[in-house]
């Protein structure tokens, strides 16, 4: 492929992406619709009590039953990472989305129990004994608080990422079977055929989806690729090139985008991680993540090798400054290796030649820990002026001449003041990105000018 | 600049979330209300003939 045809490309993809309102509002609707759904079909076809009338705690407990149960069933489509889906939110924020509906629908499963209690049931909590599908169903409650324990508590728990996801998966899995089971035997709201056929086609949709992200390979999303180059950027930061396999092209993606790398090679786990492309789009067949050692995985990433496999999923995310409306001037605030994505922007302004006026404001400890800092001083000499590059240093030496210390409402306004018309883009360190978003919001910025992407599950 | 265009800003997930939880909710207790006025004096076609009399 031609430099034209991947310019092209990528003109194809960014029009395609940059329109994100109407398609939010179809896939939330869509997503309210499928909600309310299952409710709606009680409602219409649910029998009539011959025993007793309902109560409407009970008739509560239920609705919440059903739509704690729609809500799991809906995780699994959220969590797919479905092209359709993801694209007009990103998948960070659809992450932020699944983390706020588990919650949701957490407190909805544990509250059915609840309500029935208040409403007189008080043997389900009194007495042990109990008929099966009860006794699941007190097994399912376990289950449930065992996955949020578990979401919630990971990280204290000095539990690695990859063992968590294990047992995130088996556990919700689990889950979603026993609740089936349960509601379709206990009480009397699943005898009918119209919810029956509902429960089935939830309990199909969200096993279609696990398994399609887990063992079905989309050709448009995941391809193999191989290492063909492994760089070392600084003391602790390596650059990894990668090139399809065979004669296939690499994807097409937007500067700032991420993907997912599982890596196959001698010493180094195959597990899925995300990381920024830092190559520029305009780069030919291949692609490059700069990835720093902080952590189990990324500490074995010096001992990837030229030839090892790879298997990229991707592009995802909208932190881009192509998706977002025009701007008088970008304003990049990068922490560390959060540098990525700003330094695939600016080489896509480099090679397409489409300048934008921009300031990049570059946080570091220390001048050894500064990436790409040749490489940026001359895309800022290229750029005739439109380019600004401003280095920090927490830990600078006696040497250093540049700016010191922290970012501050300060500097903040020396060098992007006046606001106005400014587009701000963050990336960093989690801590970082809170206070530089809370320095910015308290400097008055209005938080649509904001940009950040938070990439912590 | 090719990329000097008006688009859309990006969505704002925490209104979408709050939305969809409240209409869950709204939703929930609507048709509780419904079932609970209506349900028990309907002898709908749909109803099967055997069902579990309680709970436990």
């Amino acid at each position: 492929m031609s430099r034209t045809e991947t310019f092209d490309a990528l003109t194809a993809l960014r029009d395609r992406c940059c329109h994100p309102s109407r398609a939010v509002a179809i896939r939330v609707v869509l997503y309210a619709v499928l909600l309310a759904l299952p409710l709606a079909v009680s409602a219409v076809v649910e029998p009539a009590s011959e025993q007793e009338p309902h109560t409407f705690l009970e008739l509560l407990a239920d609705n919440f039953g059903i739509v704690g149960f729609t809500i799991v069933c809906l995780q699994f489509v959220i969590a797919a990472r479905l092209r359709w889906v993801e694209w007009p939110f990103g998948l960070d924020m659809l992450f932020q989305f699944h983390r706020a509906m588990a919650m949701f629908a957490g407190v909805l499963l544990v509250s059915h129990p609840l309500l029935m209690v208040l409403d007189g049931e008080t043997d389900l909590v009194m007495t042990l004994e109990a008929t099966w599908p009860i006794q699941l169903g007190r097994l399912t409650l376990g289950v449930l608080l065992a996955l949020i324990a578990t979401s919630l508590f990971w990280r204290r728990c000095h539990v690695n990422f990859e063992q968590w996801r294990a047992s995130h998966n088996a556990l919700t899995v689990t889950l979603l079977l026993l609740a089936s089971i349960h509601s379709l035997f206990a009480g009397d709201d699943l005898k009918t055929w119209p919810m029956r056929a509902m429960w089935a086609g939830l309990l199909t949709m969200a096993l279609v989806a696990y398994a399609h992200h887990k063992f079905m390979w989309h050709r448009r999303t995941s391809a193999w690729y191989e290492v063909s180059d492994v760089r070392q950027e600084t003391h602790d930061t390596w650059t990894l090139v990668l090139k399809p396999v065979g004669q296939g092209a690499a994807f097409s993606y937007l500067p700032g985008q991420f993907h997912f790398i599982t890596l196959y090679g001698s010493g180094i786990p195959p597990e899925e991680h995300p990381f920024s492309i830092s190559s520029s789009p305009g780069d030919q067949g291949v692609l490059a993540s700069t990835i720093k050692e902080s952590g189990d995985f990324t500490h074995t990433i010096k001992h990837t090798k030229r030839g090892d496999r790879a298997l990229v999923r991707g592009p995802y995310g909208r932190f881009c400054h192509l998706l977002a409306p025009s701007a008088d001037r970008l304003v990049f605030v990068a922490g560390g290796v959060g540098i990525t994505p700003f330094i695939s922007m600016l080489r896509y302004m480099r090679d397409s030649g489409e300048w934008c006026p921009t300031v990049l404001l570059y946080a570091s400890k220390t001048e050894q820990d500064i990436l790409f800092r040749a490489e940026l001083d001359a895309i800022a000499q290229q750029s005739g002026g439109q380019v600004r590059v401003v280095h920090i240093l927490s830990r600078a030496g006696e040497s250093w001449l540049g700016e010191q210390g922290r970012l501050d409402d300060e500097r903040l306004r020396r060098y992007t003041s006046p606001f106005t018309g400014n587009r701000f883009y963050v990336c960093g360190p989690p801590p970082m990105i809170r206070s530089a978003v809370a320095l910015l919001n308290q400097a008055g910025v209005d938080s649509r000018c904001v940009h950040s992407e938070l990439f912590a599950l | 600049m090719r990329n000097a265009r008006r688009v859309s800003p990006t969505p704002h997930m925490r209104w979408i979330i709050v939305g969809i939880v409240l209409f869950a909710l709204l939703m929930a207790m609507i048709v509780a209300v419904f079932r609970m006025t209506y349900g028990d004096s309907v002898d709908h076609p749909a109803t099967m003939p055997t069902r579990s009399p309680t709970r436990l």
